[in-house]
């Protein structure tokens, strides 16, 4: 028996070396997430304005915009068990808060991280947030959850390849959508409707829900919440059904008739945003991203001289 | 019938549709011990048996059958 | 908690220094141990079947002693059946009620007529197919004599919930694994080591082959619009993804149940090699096949034997109805039981069942008649794994047409990857030809090689096992 558990702890020791070194190699990797996290940690209670979200906040909010001191936790695919949870994290600390910027986008009701083909990112969330949204009792690892051949790649893409891996500004905001092909743009629009358009409208109910419990933590800050639905080009928009839009504003509408301190801007309906405006159908670029921020920077002037 | 005579002809039975000149039956002899006497094959055994001996066993008998010696002593009975 | 998880790994450690240095004091120490282990296991996938589970061992126990004990063959049948009713009416229950009600509807429904039945929310227990075969096995072993009933009750339910073989078996019969359950496991060095070569082979099936075809056998039925070549391909990948799997997980199972003491059924003897049908079953999924063998083929042939041969086709087409249906509730798997059973029909006529020529061990390449038997064998097994896959007899139809559509565009979906996963697949066959007379290809390696020999070999089969362990994110947008 001694020598069983002799011959497989010298076996298997050199592995997990090598895998604490890889796992320490890998989170020391910078990443959108943990950039987004460390900056919280330290200057949640400086901030005035939050943006939570995915994608199409991510690209389209640049908090360098506003007058205010905001940054944007938004990443792809985010959706709002993660939103809450981020800002269930940093409840104690948003001392300073003004402004909730929460986007409300056509597919955004409707759907979950984990149960899209993206759902692998909420390991990140777990790592790099320290969020727990599947109380697993065991901790995560990039080791444990990621091809072992896929992360090793990445350790040689970042440190042998000098590979940035950071995407955001200082202030969050997504730095990497910047194409210039118009036609490419155009034709992904088709598809991007089509994907974002559901039959299965469970998490209608918790969504809103979420929604309302964002009104409510930011009402504890005295703060106020500005729902937003993202621009996007017509080649995105004029193929998504008009139910499933409907549905869409009526439920931010009635949500903010009975919140004081919500409120609603259709930026989606905004015809100033043009083709230059836009990465793809549905995400904006650099021009787009600073046309919009400061636009809601001027609604946030204005609401709070009322408010 | 004495049993070495049946077991003479269970085992001239046995290497005709076995197709094996070298198997040799002992009472203690099983199913293991024989290389192509298996499941597949051994309801034709059977049926040979039944047919050669003009007898007809029961399902609950075939079964009980844990060895040659048994298959032996089930077709004495019945002569 | 499948074997290659962190969660079970951290559980089978835990279990197995408790059952070595803790419990090897006694047997009934071990065997409490094992009991609640393999009750923990299953617990862990859902706590409430698991009382399903202990209902069916106690009445099973509880039967298999009174059939004993009953002095008329009357009273004997009866509990029996009793038996085999009540476990047979709770496996068709969770697992085929839904398959009847919407067959039925399916049928009402070219009549025109709509009962408006609904589906049952069902949840199927784990491991329900494999373990209420050992029951059944039990009760009609106890009932013909072939066994004496156990008395010891953790034993017997030990027998059952035996955790390594819950999730895919083998189906190991009481005469197996009881007699080693009433004795104490004493730690065997070579045993031990015996069982963890063999999962390092499972698991390198299992991970590097395995699940590298499922996800090229996936891609490619599950796009409707694919035709032509590639979906032959795609049927081979699948074909090899079966075998590597499923022998990959038994070769786990009975390694990790080598780590404590057992030795329990061999399950798959390199089938893909066989020259016909009959001797594909005597090598694919071993217990299955002998289970059916002995409690469906037998009983069925013999009754049926006055009618000659039209009886035994008659039996094996029947038998092999039911191991369709055992592996799922859906017509796609009656079929593919139907067409094993009549592949049968052509040796059963031709008198070739039972005749064995198979390639001895020492020869290092088949005639090219024994390839061409191998082949033509390997192809008959991939064209009904189409329809075992298929979601639908529809698709699978589906799929059989578009197959020998030939114009348009060919599909650009094969990558590298599939040449690094041909490699792999050629590699374990190689292994595998040349160690065809073992239980596993390392069996005995430490008598075939030197320990530096063997420890590169570990290494080598380790390092592409982790390479492969997890998640491929799907899109992967160069960002992390």
């Amino acid at each position: 028996m001694k020598r069983f558990v002799t011959s497989f702890i010298v076996f298997i020791l050199p592995f997990l070396v090598l895998g604490i070194v890889a796992e320490l190699l890998l989170q020391k990797i910078p990443n959108d997430y943990r950039y987004k996290s460390q900056y919280l940690d330290k200057h949640a209670k400086d901030l005035q304005v939050l943006v939570v979200g995915s994608s199409h906040a991510a690209y389209g909010i640049d908090p360098a915009y506003f007058h205010l001191r905001g940054f944007n936790a938004c990443y792809g695919s985010q959706t709002y068990d993660l939103d809450m949870a981020i800002l269930k994290k940093y409840d104690a600390h948003l001392d300073n808060l003004k402004y909730i910027i929460v986007p409300v986008d056509y597919p955004s009701l409707y759907s979950r991280l984990q149960d899209g083909i993206e759902g692998w990112r909420i390991k990140n969330y777990e790592i790099y947030y320290g969020l727990n949204p599947n109380n697993n009792f065991l901790p995560t690892y990039e080791m444990l959850t990621t091809k072992t051949a896929l992360n090793l790649y990445r350790i040689y893409i970042y440190y042998v390849g000098h590979v940035a891996n950071l995407t955001c500004s200082p202030l969050g905001w997504g730095t990497d959508y910047n194409a210039t092909d118009h036609t490419e743009m155009i034709i992904s629009g088709r598809a991007a409707a089509k994907r974002h358009t559901v039959t299965d409208t469970k998490y209608l109910s918790s969504s809103t829900q979420l929604l309302k419990d964002m009104v409510a933590l930011a009402a504890a800050h005295h703060a106020r919440v500005i729902f937003v639905t993202m621009p996007a080009y017509n080649s995105y928009t004029k193929y998504l059904d008009p139910r499933q839009l409907n549905e869409m504003v009526n439920t931010v509408n009635s949500i903010v008739a009975n919140a004081p301190n919500a409120l609603y801007c259709n930026m989606l309906i905004d015809s100033s945003f043009t083709i230059d405006d836009f990465h793809d159908a549905d995400h904006m670029n650099r021009t787009g991203a600073e046309k919009m921020s400061k636009k809601l920077d001027s609604i946030i002037t204005a609401d709070s001289k009322q408010n | 019938m004495e049993k070495n005579e049946i077991l003479k002809i269970v085992n001239d039975i046995f290497v005709d549709v076995l197709d094996n000149e070298n198997i040799k039956l002992t009472d203690e002899t099983t199913a293991s011990d024989v290389e192509e006497w298996d499941s597949l094959n051994h309801i034709q055994l059977v049926v040979a048996v039944e047919k050669k001996f003009k007898i007809r066993f029961k399902s609950d008998e075939i079964r009980s059958w844990q060895n040659i010696g048994q298959m032996v002593s089930s077709i004495q009975t019945k002569l | 908690m499948s074997f290659y998880t962190i969660p079970f790994i951290l559980f089978f450690v835990g279990f197995f220094f408790v059952y070595w240095f803790v419990c090897n004091r006694s047997l009934k120490l071990q065997n409490l141990l094992l009991l609640a282990g393999s009750y923990v296991f299953y617990a862990w996938f859902d706590w409430r079947f698991l009382f399903l589970l202990m209902g069916s061992t106690l009445l099973t126990f509880v039967l298999g002693i009174g059939i004993e004990n009953a002095e008329a063959t009357g009273r004997k049948k009866a509990l029996l059946a009793t038996g085999v009713l009540v476990n047979v009416a709770v496996l068709l229950y969770f697992k085929y009620t839904n398959f009847f009600i919407s067959s039925f509807v399916a049928l009402l429904a070219h009549f025109n007529i709509n009962p408006g039945l609904h589906l049952l929310d069902l949840v199927l227990p784990l491991g329900i197919s494999f373990y209420t075969f050992r029951l059944l096995s039990y009760l009609y072993d106890v009932k013909n004599g072939k066994i004496k009933p156990v008395k010891d009750g953790v034993v017997f339910a030990s027998y059952v919930a035996f955790f390594p073989s819950m999730i895919a078996g083998p189906i190991d019969r009481t005469k197996t694994l009881v007699p080693q359950l009433e004795k104490p496991r004493v730690f065997n060095y070579d045993m031990a080591s015996d069982g963890m070569r063999q999962i390092l082979w499972g698991l390198f099936k299992k991970v590097v082959v395995a699940d590298n075809c499922a996800k090229i056998a996936s891609d490619v039925f599950d796009n409707p619009a694919f035709h032509g070549p590639v979906l032959i391909a795609g049927a081979f990948f699948f074909t090899i993804q079966m075998y590597a799997d499923f022998s990959g997980y038994s070769d786990m199972a009975i390694g990790i149940a080598k780590l404590l003491g057992f030795n329990i059924t061999r399950n798959f003897n390199y089938p893909y090699f066989s020259q016909n049908i009959a001797e594909f079953w005597r090598k694919w999924h071993i217990s299955l096949t002998t289970w059916l063998t002995d409690y469906v083929f037998t009983p069925l042939s013999i009754s049926f034997r006055n009618i000659g041969n039209a009886g035994l086709c008659i039996a094996i087409v029947l038998t092999f109805l039911v191991s369709g249906l055992w592996h799922g509730a859906n017509w796609t798997f009656v079929v593919w039981g139907f067409l094993h059973g009549c592949y049968f029909i052509p040796l059963i006529l031709k008198g070739k069942m039972n005749k064995k020529k198979e390639i001895p061990a020492d020869r290092y390449m088949p005639t090219f008649k024994e390839f061409r038997n191998i082949l033509g064998t390997f192809l008959l097994v991939m064209f009904t794994l189409v329809i075992f896959k298929a979601e639908s007899l529809a698709y699978a139809g589906s799929y059989f047409h578009r197959l020998f559509i030939l114009q348009g565009a060919s599909p650009h979906i094969m990558t590298s990857k599939w040449a690094v996963v041909m490699l792999f697949i050629v590699g374990m066959f190689a292994i595998e030809w040349m160690n065809r007379a073992k239980q596993h290809p390392f069996e005995n390696l430490q008598i075939r090689l030197p320990r530096l020999g063997r420890w590169a070999v570990y290494n080598a089969f380790f390092i592409l096992i982790i390479l492969y362990t997890g998640q491929a994110p799907q899109f992967i947008y160069a960002k992390f």
